[in-house]
């Protein structure tokens, strides 16, 4: 399954960004680049989804699907995704649709503080109702102990309430995936009574390979996650464990330095004086920022009339179309910032 | 104070275990104790005890976060409440909070390298410590088999939280291991307690094979027929892996595999199963057992043999803690000589190597863990060799608290070849002494405990494969052929699965 991600985000990088620029976009890496590729290109809902991987395992799986002829090389570590490559990754797609439910950029890093909060919930939980006080807890992060601590309810009664409530809301949200996909979540649940089984041993037993356990189950928290947000007043146990934490990734530290500068209305270059950055990182800041804000006032640094210009010439060479040739239609009338910063307000 | 109704009011035991009352008794007495425990006998009460019943606070250096964090998870179940422990994976607030209320604990367990934080040793410092305690007390001496140089700089950090009675504590070290602990900690007048490493209930035996497909063979018809639970102990990850999925091909139930590249969530699942019974086979390599405390493990099985003989001593001791009959086999083929080897100068430095790490040191200035990984990849140089050269050069004073000073490469490169072929030297005998053991016709038991210089013990039945075992003792009465693979789950249905975890099988 890692193999077909990687394909789809060649796919839609089009060749226009390394497999490196891939790696780092997988990987989670924060930096401005990386994030404005995935907007870009649309392929946010992968970023973070392997952040243990190492470049050099992209640089192995990479080749890999070029001597299998999944991917073409067009240039220093560019590649395009092949018909027979293309193929592969619609296949896979239709053998796990779950797998367009991922949504890393948005729900990466709340669905593992989800997953945290609610496995100790429930072993904590299921232990003190049935009178065992002693137990090792699964999870060893301190704030998430806390956390459990501080929600749990203080009377028997409450928490009988609370546990059959969970029960409920679990249910409901479970039924709505294969039957193997809802064992796969189940299996992996401590509580007094078993202790939960590793992903890669829930896999084994509910059919799914090993290797995409992980997938899997990223998939499968990052869908939960958005049904238990979209419908909160039907899961308010399970909304509980996300309530008030902060969505999406946020953006980097330094661009939020430079979004206070820009709030005192300092310009670019001023900016880049003050912190000694380059003005291209200011701007990469500011695309960042765009991104992130929908409110970004982008009309500060490009004309109205040049972005419908700009969204004009999208629409005559066809989506596929590439920055360069944007620009070079465009010529001194456009800098790649302001294209760039264009393109960040253009309806998905 | 009667030292075991404090026992069984703390931790609910009616009796001390052999060994662990006198040891207390010199503890509570402000003396400076040695103690050499062997595992199963209960190291851990000997200072959780003392430093309960003391006026102060005790401090605990441990060498592995997952060995401190199970201390205390295992203390705080049991309503122990004031135990804490310091270490690197903490976040700075939340090393922060806890050095503000410092004060609230009574038991501090600390990693070697947080110890010698001068900001913590100043708050440390604030305190009463009543008892300094370092426990694997072994990885002190570089001829020990887990050798740490953080452990060196122990006796400095004693002496800067007020120089409180020392208990160094271990479960296996040679008289020679034994020499360093108390030089090292600054021991002068100390009381000490050598228990035997002998443990008469557990068998040991020793299998030849002339080749790997027989001994897999042989390894399945064991794991099949062996009462369980048990541990199988192997070289490397993808082996345990690889043979652990052999296993659950063969029919096996509740095998699994477990090994430092896993996520700490997936090892902390892995441990509990086994805790709990839900697994009955652990594939695993030695990064799984330290800190482990499972009293009913039936049998340890060497598919490849440690490196030396305190490793060996230290895993098969995993078995049979509760004094039941157990037992331990080492599955020997030709093969693993080369493995065994090869294992070995993992820990080893060429004169190239030398040269070229000490060439990347003159261009540095601080010795930093950026530093350390970055060279070490660089290099190809591992922990344990990096930890050696270290040391080494603090000894000449090439670097001094963490400072690197201008240096000759020559004469150091000169120094550093010589020491490392010392090591080397020795780390070769330690593994010849303990293929040679592999080897002898004489009893595997009186081998065994003359590697550690103990002269008697008693004779036994069950002793080990030269002197006779009655190998059935050890099978199970059921047939484990009945086993279908995993029938049951592939009926589970997720409903009812949920259910019966949440309420159990009545509701």
């Amino acid at each position: 399954m890692n193999d077909v991600i990687i394909l789809a985000v060649c796919k839609a990088f089009k060749g226009e960004r390394t497999i490196y620029g891939a790696y780092h976009l997988l990987q989670g890496k924060k930096s401005a680049q990386t994030i404005q590729d995935g907007h870009f290109f649309s392929v946010l809902s992968y970023f973070g989804l392997f952040p243990t991987m190492k470049r050099n395992d992209m640089t192995k799986i990479v080749k890999f699907l070029t001597t299998e002829g999944y991917l073409q090389e067009i240039g220093e570590d560019r590649y395009l995704i092949t018909e027979k490559g293309e193929k592969k990754r619609t296949l896979a797609i239709e053998e796990t649709p779950l797998l367009l439910q991922l949504n890393g950029w948005l729900y990466g890093k709340l669905s593992l503080v989800f997953w945290q909060r609610l496995t100790l919930w429930i072993q904590t939980i299921t232990h003190i109702q049935s009178g065992k006080k002693s137990f090792i807890p699964i999870i060893q992060d301190r704030f998430v102990q806390a956390w459990v601590r501080h929600v749990l309810p203080k009377n028997h009664q409450t928490r009988d309430k609370a546990l059959s409530n969970l029960h409920q809301e679990l249910q409901a949200l479970l039924i709505r995936y294969e039957p193997q996909y809802a064992l796969f979540f189940v299996l992996q649940l401590t509580t007094d009574k078993k202790i939960g089984y590793t992903a890669r041993q829930a896999a084994h037993i509910c059919s799914i390979t090993e290797k995409d356990a992980v997938i899997i189950q990223q998939a499968l928290l990052h869908d939960l996650l958005k049904e238990i947000e979209a419908r909160y007043r039907d899961f308010p146990i399970l909304f509980r464990f996300i309530d008030q934490l902060e969505k999406g990734s946020g953006w980097t530290r330094s661009a939020d330095q430079t979004s206070q500068l820009l709030e005192q209305g300092l310009t670019i270059k001023e900016i880049a004086t003050i912190r000694k950055l380059k003005t291209s990182t200011i701007e990469d800041h500011i695309i960042e920022l765009a991104l992130q804000k929908p409110t970004f006032p982008v009309h500060d640094y490009i004309s109205m009339e040049l972005q419908e210009k700009i969204e004009a010439l999208i629409q005559s060479k066809g989506e596929l179309v590439k920055l360069r040739e944007l620009k070079d239609a465009l010529g001194d009338e456009a800098s790649y910032f302001m294209i760039r910063l264009a393109l960040t307000r253009r309806k998905g | 104070m009667k030292l075991e109704r404090e026992l069984e009011k703390w931790f609910g035991y009616p009796s001390f275990r052999p060994g662990q009352e006198e040891i207390i008794q010199a503890v509570m007495e402000e003396k400076d104790v040695l103690a050499v425990l062997p595992t199963g006998m209960g190291k851990s009460i000997c200072y959780q005890l003392p430093a309960l019943l003391k006026k102060g606070i005790t401090i605990i250096v441990s060498p592995l976060l997952s060995l401190m964090e199970d201390q205390v998870q295992q203390l705080r179940s049991e309503g122990i409440k004031n135990v804490i422990a310091i270490n690197s994976f903490m976040s700075l607030g939340e090393r922060e909070e806890v050095l503000r209320s410092l004060s609230d604990y009574k038991l501090i367990y600390i990693s070697p390298e947080m110890l010698q934080s001068e900001y913590i040793q100043r708050k440390l410092k604030a305190l009463y410590i009543s008892l300094f305690v370092v426990d694997e007390a072994h990885c002190i001496s570089q001829w020990g088999h887990e050798f740490r140089s953080d452990y060196l700089r122990l006796e400095a950090a004693r002496k800067q939280v007020g120089n409180p009675p020392c208990l160094a504590i271990t479960a296996t070290a040679t008289p020679h291991v034994r020499k360093d602990i108390c030089s090292y900690l600054g021991m002068t007048e100390y009381e000490s307690f050598i228990h035997s490493v002998n443990r008469p209930n557990i068998a040991i035996t020793v299998e030849s094979f002339l080749g790997i497909d027989d001994k897999m063979q042989r390894l399945f018809a064991l794991v099949e027929s062996l009462e369980g639970p048990g541990m199988v102990y192997f070289s490397s990850r993808a082996w345990t892996e690889a043979t652990a999925r052999k296993l659950q091909e063969r029919g096996m139930k509740g095998v699994n595999f477990y090994h430092g590249g896993m996520t700490n969530e997936d090892r902390l699942l892995i441990q509990q199963q086994f805790m709990h019974g839900e697994l009955n086979v652990i594939c695993c390599t030695s990064a799984f057992g330290m800190g482990i405390n499972k009293n009913n493990i039936r049998f340890v099985i060497h598919f490849h043999y440690p490196t030396q003989m305190e490793s060996y001593v230290q895993e098969v001791g995993r078995a049979g803690r509760d004094g039941e009959k157990s037992i331990a086999i080492v599955l020997f083929s030709e093969d693993d000589r080369g493995l065994a080897r090869l294992l070995s100068q993992r820990e080893q430095l060429s004169e190239e190597q030398i040269r070229e790490l000490l060439m990347l040191l003159t261009k540095e200035t601080h010795i930093s863990t950026g530093l350390e990984a970055k060279l070490c990849a660089h290099v190809g140089c591992s922990e344990v060799a990096w930890n050696n050269v270290i040391v080494s050069l603090e000894e000449i004073g090439v670097v001094n608290e963490g400072e690197i000073r201008r240096f000759s490469i020559d004469s150091v490169a000169d120094m550093l070849t010589k020491k490392f072929s010392r090591y080397h030297r020795t780390k070769q005998k330690q593994l010849t002494t303990f293929e040679s053991w592999l080897h002898s016709r004489a009893c595997r038991r009186a081998g065994l405990v003359h590697y550690f210089e103990e002269h008697t013990f008693q004779k036994q039945l069950d002793c080990c494969d030269r002197c006779g075992v009655t190998f059935e003792r050890y099978c199970t009465q059921e047939k484990q052929k009945d086993r279908k693979p995993d029938s049951n789950d592939l009926k589970l249905n997720w409903k009812i699965e949920l259910q019966q975890r949440l309420f159990g099988e009545s509701r």
